[in-house]
């Protein structure tokens, strides 16, 4: 679980889903534009805070661009400039607003049934002190398994928010318990946005490491001999730690410093 | 239609929600009228009491409707789930799901 960076950081994840920056309710594109998609309930849409009028929306803690859902359609109401659809997962109820638009695929759109179960993306919107879900897209769910599926996404995208907590966005570990170099080893896993050391736990376990040395205050990094102590046995030997260290330099996660066996995190 | 809110239940937790509005995915079994028989995701027998629009043409039914005392549903709607469902998978998830309480 300690490399799951599910929490809706990356935009290359997920669904596949590449967002524009369109504001397809017709105002300028925010300041920054926040590429995430998170997988939520209706709960916790309707319990999500906001910082400020017409601001963004904060589910644990985290501010959230797109949401996607599941959830079935009890209601359409079909007007010429949006179809709303009335839908519940079992949490709560919300309106999906969607205006039509030439990225539509008519089938996917005529395809929604009334009482069966469809998949949502969209953004969160507020109108009249009520939430709603301006839809980017709505297509029905073919295979049930889905349902499950989404469910134990939400569970492990929140789990991955309010527990592992570990500094901000790109901000380094503020990890305090840091003072022997293998104790906080296991359990320092930031959400962090980057992929610090690719998909590899061990990876990410040794960027931790350095961040947490020392010597990454002065840019010097931690030297190899730290990096081995700490890690030769989790690997299986000296040389294991030396070809990881390589690795992780050509893939561009780490980059030496004043000399060969000094490391520092590029992040 | 306007829904309460309702919790995914197995047959075990049937028994906690006596009186509330259920959301219970179960495999048919068999219907014999007013009632039909299904197979929770724990492998428990469930009574669910029809109504006029209970057909259920797959396997596996999500059937949404309230907990009677005798931990029979009634009915209100159901939604074809089709032929090829995990049950364990959604079984560990219902059980999940109920340690979320401020998710689900």
């Amino acid at each position: 679980m300690s490399n799951y960076n599910r929490g809706g950081y990356s935009s290359s994840q997920g669904q596949g889903f590449v967002q524009d920056s369109f504001g397809n309710d017709g105002t300028a594109p925010k300041r920054t534009y926040i590429h995430t998609l998170r997988p939520v309930t209706i709960k916790q849409i309707l319990a999500a805070t906001q910082t400020q009028a017409d601001g963004d929306f904060k589910i644990d803690g985290q501010d959230i661009g797109q949401v996607t859902l599941i959830a079935a359609v009890r209601n359409i109401n079909q007007a010429s400039t949006q179809n709303i659809y009335m839908i519940e997962d079992g949490t709560g109820v919300i309106d999906a607003k969607k205006y039509p638009s030439d990225h539509d695929d008519p089938e996917e759109v005529n395809s929604i049934l009334l009482n069966t179960y469809a998949r949502i993306v969209g953004t969160v919107k507020m109108f009249n002190q009520k939430q709603y879900i301006q839809v980017h897209s709505i297509r029905p769910v073919t295979n049930m398994n889905e349902v499950t599926y989404h469910n134990l996404e939400v569970l492990t995208v929140h789990v991955s928010a309010t527990r592992s907590k570990v500094g901000g966005h790109g901000a380094s570990s503020s990890s305090s318990a840091y003072g022997q170099h293998h104790n906080s080893m296991h359990g320092v896993t930031s959400t962090d946005t980057h992929m610090r050391g690719g998909n590899d736990d061990v990876a990410n376990s040794i960027s931790d490491f350095i961040d947490n040395h020392p010597g990454k205050a002065s840019g010097l990094g931690a030297h190899r001999r730290d990096i081995i102590g700490a890690f030769a046995q989790r690997l299986g030997g000296e040389h294991k730690v030396n070809e990881m260290l390589k690795t992780m330099e050509e893939d561009g996660h780490l980059y030496v410093t004043e000399d060969d066996d000094h490391f520092n995190t590029t992040h | 239609m306007s829904l309460p809110t309702t919790k995914r239940v197995n047959s075990a937790m049937l028994q906690n929600c006596i009186g509330e509005t259920v959301r219970f995915v179960g495999e048919f079994k068999s219907r014999q009228h007013p009632v039909a028989t299904f197979l929770a995701s724990d492998k428990g027998s469930v009574t669910v009491v029809m109504n006029d629009t209970s057909q259920y043409g797959t396997k596996f039914v999500e059937v949404i409707g309230t907990v009677n005392p005798d931990r029979s549903i009634t009915e209100m709607i159901s939604t074809n789930f089709g032929d090829d469902f995990n049950m364990e998978t959604y079984d560990a998830m219902v059980r999940k799901a109920q340690k979320f309480p401020s998710v689900f």
